[in-house]
């Protein structure tokens, strides 16, 4: 074992590195008040806004490779540039997104039809659902745990429950009820939950315990996926945005600037 | 007698000079004048302004000639113009002021109308500002001045006998919102020759407008005026959520008054940011969050004992990534204008995430973090296995000063950066566990704690649709 990695180490080039490459971070993408599709770059509690990429935005997510976005009457798949890279005509309104854990493909839900469209790394390509339980229900969230199924966090009176979709066959496969959740709920591909509670916003993860970060938030918002690890929360009220931090250990709430110079 | 005249041409017939009518103004009102008029009585030294009106009901212009015979107490004080426009009107005044008692006469000529003017001149009481001897002429101004809302202005007149008997002053009465007395002598008083009474009138304001009143001795008539000022704003100060001057940082602003203030009022707070780095003029991430980019609008209630900025009780902003000083100028109105800074002290590097991948054939190590001197250079990386050892090679170094300073140049991120350094591996970088990286600026080193090496994102699998 010892002779593995030391021929491994010993064949590094150390010139390789001689010319780092360095850029502005990126923070991800959002949706600013003016519906406009915006990079944010900096680090936690520095925030700039990069000018729009795409306007006329209804819904938006990135993950950290790929980004998806709903203006009213198209679906559209963007890289980590911006860069348009595939459209789809679809129904009006917005849509609920949720990327694969390796954050390269995503599932796109479309309310008002109760359609499912997978992004497969290059192409959209809608699925077949036609589940009357699930499509009666008030869809908040969605996740895309494996490639061949889909869950869909909905609200059932005052309780919010996860049902497993099987991708590709009828009916619904497991459920349950997420207890102690509240909507508004974002699934992220890490297997986290993030919603609120009567302090603030709370990082549930599937193996620890819940993260609590306080925080003053608006009566109403939106729950959006900036990137793997940031979550724009934007006041359906009034032009405020804000972003969750949900890294483990660097958990945090920050507003993000309104105006660019 | 003496004859002052203004003489225009004359050349219409006097058909068309029939058309003008003369009036006189009292106040608001006109009255048509006949062919007398009296004025007074008034006291010697003191003058009674009549104002006249000359109208031309007709659809030429005409032009005007007015005349004036007189004894010397009459006067033509405001010269007409010399056009009356057709169903326009002209003005003119005409001052008595009598020297001793008795009584006057003059003829007053206006385009061929003759009005006689009577004048009766009494012993009387002049009226002096104190500290002035010139005698307040009949229908003169008194302005107080400007006072605070609540606030009292006095001013103390003076009633004097020039004359060689004694003479009564019956009433003396002051009228108008704001303005009070007379206080200080009881009235009807007697005031022998050469002597004198005083009493004081006041000027209290209730709001910021301007006041008019009268003050009445017998039946002379004067304007009172005033300027009510609103009270100043109390004073406020700067108060931050967090004192801590330090890069990467979103603190907030409250702006507490000194007491709970009387008034509404308004102003701006702004934002200006002073670099301590050379050649660095600016970070465009040093801004309030809310609103415009550095300038905020700065509003306070009655009653209120903060004020609003932005309309939010607080205001917050974020320090950037530059070290410098960040100036707050507060300004509200009638107040001077206030500034509280807030130093951004020079730091190491902070570093926000860092990430290791293990690819095919190499291995990537990024981290992002901010650098708010410009003058990061040294990179060490150290490699571990995936027991936790260091590998035999040691730390590997790098002087990446001059990408650094490359990259600094151009930015609009301030000192915040993301870097990749990718190292091709001959072998299996999945022996290799965990990597630090160590980077140093003109402050100090830091030093991340062993990230842990992940392994390459699986290929995209499709759901079987």
């Amino acid at each position: 074992m010892p002779r593995a990695w030391i021929a491994a180490v010993f064949l590094m080039l150390p010139s390789a590195w001689a010319q780092p490459a360095i850029a502005p971070p990126l923070l991800g993408f959002l949706e600013d008040s003016a519906s406009a599709l915006r990079p944010a770059y900096g680090v936690s509690g520095n925030f700039i806004l990069g000018p729009p990429v795409a306007s006329k935005i209804v819904s938006v997510a990135f993950s950290g490779s790929i980004g998806m976005l709903k203006t009213d009457s198209s679906l559209a798949a963007f890289d980590s540039t911006g860069k348009l890279l595939a459209s789809l005509d679809t129904a009006y309104g917005p849509a609920l997104f949720a990327f694969s854990p390796a954050g390269t493909t995503a599932l796109v839900f479309i309310a008002s039809t109760n359609q499912l469209v997978e992004w497969r790394g290059s192409t959209f390509a809608p699925l077949e659902f036609h589940d009357q339980e699930v499509a009666a229900s008030a869809v908040l969230a969605i996740a895309f745990p494996t490639p061949f199924e889909a869950s869909l966090i909905v609200q059932r009176k005052d309780t919010v429950w996860e049902v497993e979709v099987p991708l590709g066959a009828a009916g619904i496969g497991s459920q349950k009820a997420l207890m102690g959740v509240r909507a508004p709920v974002l699934a992220l591909p890490s297997g986290q939950l993030v919603y609120r509670d009567a302090a603030g916003i709370v990082v549930r993860s599937p193996d620890g315990p819940d993260v609590h970060i306080a925080a003053s938030l608006p009566r109403s918002f939106s729950l959006q996926q900036m990137n793997q690890d940031w979550v724009q929360l934007t006041d359906l009220n009034s032009s405020a945005h804000f972003a969750i931090h949900t890294a483990a250990g660097r958990e945090g709430f920050y507003q993000l600037p309104e105006s660019t110079r | 007698m003496i004859w002052r005249t203004l003489l225009f041409s004359l050349l219409l017939p006097l058909s068309v000079l029939a058309q003008l009518q003369v009036f006189v103004l009292n106040g608001t009102t006109l009255t048509p004048v006949g062919s007398a008029l009296s004025v007074g009585p008034a006291a010697p030294g003191d003058t009674i302004q009549i104002q006249f009106r000359v109208q031309n009901p007709g659809s030429q212009s005409v032009p005007l000639t007015v005349a004036l015979s007189s004894d010397g107490a009459f006067m033509i004080q405001c010269i007409p113009s010399p056009y009356v426009p057709p169903l326009e009107e002209s003005a003119f005044c005409v001052d008595f002021t009598p020297t001793a008692a008795g009584s006057y006469t003059a003829s007053l000529e206006v385009n061929g109308i003759i009005i006689l003017l009577t004048g009766k001149a009494v012993p009387g009481a002049t009226l002096t500002l104190s500290g002035s001897t010139t005698p307040l002429a009949y229908g003169a101004t008194i302005d107080f001045g400007s006072a605070a809302v609540g606030t009292t202005q006095i001013k103390t007149f003076s009633l004097s006998n020039p004359n060689t008997a004694d003479v009564s002053v019956n009433s003396v009465n002051v009228s108008g919102p704001g303005f009070g007395g007379p206080t200080g002598q009881a009235f009807p008083a007697q005031i022998g020759p050469g002597q004198s009474v005083t009493f004081q009138v006041s000027f209290k304001p209730q709001s910021g407008t301007a006041y008019q009143g009268t003050l009445t001795v017998d039946n002379r008539a004067f304007t009172l005026t005033g300027q009510g000022l609103d009270p100043p704003l109390p004073g406020a100060s700067i108060a931050f959520a967090s004192s801590v001057g330090a890069s990467a940082q979103q603190n907030s602003i409250t702006i507490p008054l000194d007491s709970a203030s009387q008034v509404a009022g308004n102003g701006t707070l702004t934002m200006a940011f002073q670099p301590s780095v050379a050649g660095v003029t600016d970070d465009a991430a040093i801004q309030f969050l809310s609103g415009p980019f550095r300038i905020a609008t700065v509003n306070v209630a009655i009653g209120a004992t903060s004020a609003t900025i932005g309309g939010q009780t607080s205001m917050a902003f974020q320090t950037g990534t530059t070290a410098g000083t960040i100036t707050f100028t507060l300004a509200l109105e009638n107040n001077e204008p206030q500034q509280t800074s807030l130093t951004i002290a020079p730091s190491p590097v902070i570093l926000d995430t860092a990430n290791a991948v293990g690819l095919l054939g190499s291995l990537n190590v990024s981290f992002s973090g901010f650098d708010n001197t410009y003058s990061a250079s040294q990179l060490a990386f150290t490699f571990y296995d995936v027991t936790g050892k260091a590998v035999p090679q040691g730390v590997i170094n790098a002087d990446a000063g001059s990408a650094f300073q490359q990259y600094f140049a151009t930015t609009q991120a301030g000192g915040s950066f993301a870097l990749l350094a990718t190292f091709p591996v001959t072998g299996n970088s999945a022996e290799i566990g965990f990597v630090s990286v160590q980077i140093t600026n003109s402050i100090g080193s830091t030093t991340t704690q062993q990230i842990t090496v992940a392994p390459p994102p699986a290929p995209p699998i499709q759901s079987q649709i």
